[in-house]
């Protein structure tokens, strides 16, 4: 059998690595190489080595819907598409997927207001204003900036929780919206809570909910929607855009 | 680059964690690493749609099997990297077949930290002496080129061939000496001498 020969072994495990190894030959060496331990050896050898030329691509940070997309995946169960991999089912409580995101979210936050290097959860030493004329912010006031990307659709969203209302101004334009809505959701705690569908031009003025908090940062989301909004109460679209409000005064 | 958040000790913790389902070390790990392995598969797959496809399927993979972690693999973001680029492999097998340019209206994928410069440099800036420099220096230069493309374009043989205008089987042989030579080098075999 031709993976007797040492070093075939060798070169077959390099080109795997490297990834010249395609196709058929390719599965057959990851059977071969999960029951044979100087063979994984091999190929370890070259993870480790090969791994340095990872090091030098520049960084690139992915869209925030990228996370939210995970979530839903892993939410949904809907795991790991890699072929023939008996996956162990790990249930994550909701909640717990959304604690985690809002996490994420307060460090988004965190490092949107000034490149401070405070770590996640000290949202309470998030500056407010610095110039001393500031007027003194009573109610504060926290603002977005929504971008779907691929298309020049955006909201700028201001809100004030102590009026529980937000005002939304819309640009651009999403010509894949057809017969659908686009719908705005807080992310809380709970998950997400609609607060209500987002105007495609002109300006409009909504309710926020009532329980609505900045505890820990306030993050958005939209989702596209069936016409008229979420038939649900929870978002059952794609996630287009998601991002933090900050405080703006 | 992502210095102190990608500390190695950190990241091992955290995978750790994930193991036992924490989601909010899931969260961290993606903000530390997720730009470093979205930055690697743009430059494999260089569609956007794909690369952030290929994170997903890469995180999904790392909740379920973060415990299939070993120090074996390298440090933790060298393990991360192989999987992303493996992942990345698969799905250039799927989908490459439809696209042989990238679309129009597309934006060129730049991703490397400077276009002009040797992507082996730009990987030992801050490590000291690095022997796969050494060794990379120590190959001809179509072995040299041929592993590197591979490397990070994820070319099949074939693909090698049409790139580097050459019969496929002188590709097939460039590969497999440069990654012999490379071995052997690697190992002190031969190669540059090892310092400790």
């Amino acid at each position: 059998m031709k993976y007797q020969d040492a070093r075939l072994r060798r070169m077959l495990a390099a080109e795997y690595v490297l990834g010249t190894l395609r196709g058929p030959a390719r599965r057959r060496f990851e059977r071969l190489a999960r029951a044979d331990a100087a063979l994984r050896a091999e190929q370890y050898f070259w993870e480790t080595r090969l791994g340095r030329l990872a090091l030098a691509v520049k960084p690139v940070t992915p869209a925030p819907t990228v996370w939210l997309s995970l979530l839903r995946r892993i939410e949904s169960g809907n795991s790991v598409p890699l072929r023939a991999r008996p996956a162990e089912p790990k249930p994550v409580p909701m909640r717990r997927i959304w604690a985690g995101l809002a996490a994420a979210a307060a460090v988004v936050v965190v490092v949107m207001l000034g490149q401070r290097g405070i770590l996640p959860g000290a949202h309470e030493t998030a500056p407010v204003a610095q110039a001393p004329t500031a007027v003194a912010p009573a109610a504060p006031v926290y603002v977005a900036q929504l971008k779907v990307p691929d298309s020049t659709m955006q909201w700028t969203v201001s809100l004030s929780l102590a009026k529980g209302r937000m005002t939304v101004a819309a640009a651009g334009d999403y010509p894949q919206l057809g017969q659908h809505s686009m719908e705005l959701w807080w992310i809380s705690p709970q998950g997400p809570v609609a607060i209500g569908l987002l105007p495609v031009q002109g300006n409009g003025s909504m309710a926020l909910p009532k329980a609505m908090l900045a505890q820990g940062g306030i993050t958005l989301a939209v989702s596209l929607e069936p016409q008229g909004g979420s038939p649900t109460g929870k978002p059952t679209g794609p996630v287009l855009t998601s991002g933090p409000a900050v405080q703006a005064a | 680059m992502s210095s102190a958040t990608a500390d190695p000790e950190r990241l091992t913790q955290l995978l750790a964690a994930i193991g036992g389902g924490d989601q909010r070390a899931f969260a961290q790990l993606y903000e530390s690493c997720s730009s470093h392995l979205f930055g690697l598969l743009l430059r494999i797959l260089q569609r956007r749609d794909w690369a952030e496809e290929a994170l997903q399927d890469c995180f999904l993979k790392i909740w379920q099997k973060s415990e299939t972690y070993e120090p074996a693999r390298g440090a933790p973001l060298t393990w991360l990297s192989t999987i992303a680029r493996y992942r990345a492999l698969d799905l250039l097998r799927m989908k490459r077949p439809e696209v042989e340019m990238p679309e129009e209206g597309e934006e060129p994928p730049m991703t490397l930290a400077d276009p002009g410069q040797d992507p082996v440099d730009g990987a030992i800036e801050g490590e000291g002496i690095d022997k796969l420099r050494d060794c990379m220096r120590g190959l001809q230069d179509e072995q040299r080129r041929s592993v590197l493309l591979a490397y990070y374009e994820g070319y099949t043989h074939q693909e090698l061939a049409r790139a580097m205008k050459a019969p496929l089987g002188t590709v097939k042989s460039w590969v497999r000496r440069g990654l012999s030579r490379l071995r052997d080098c690697l190992e002190g075999v031969g190669g540059v001498v090892e310092q400790e």
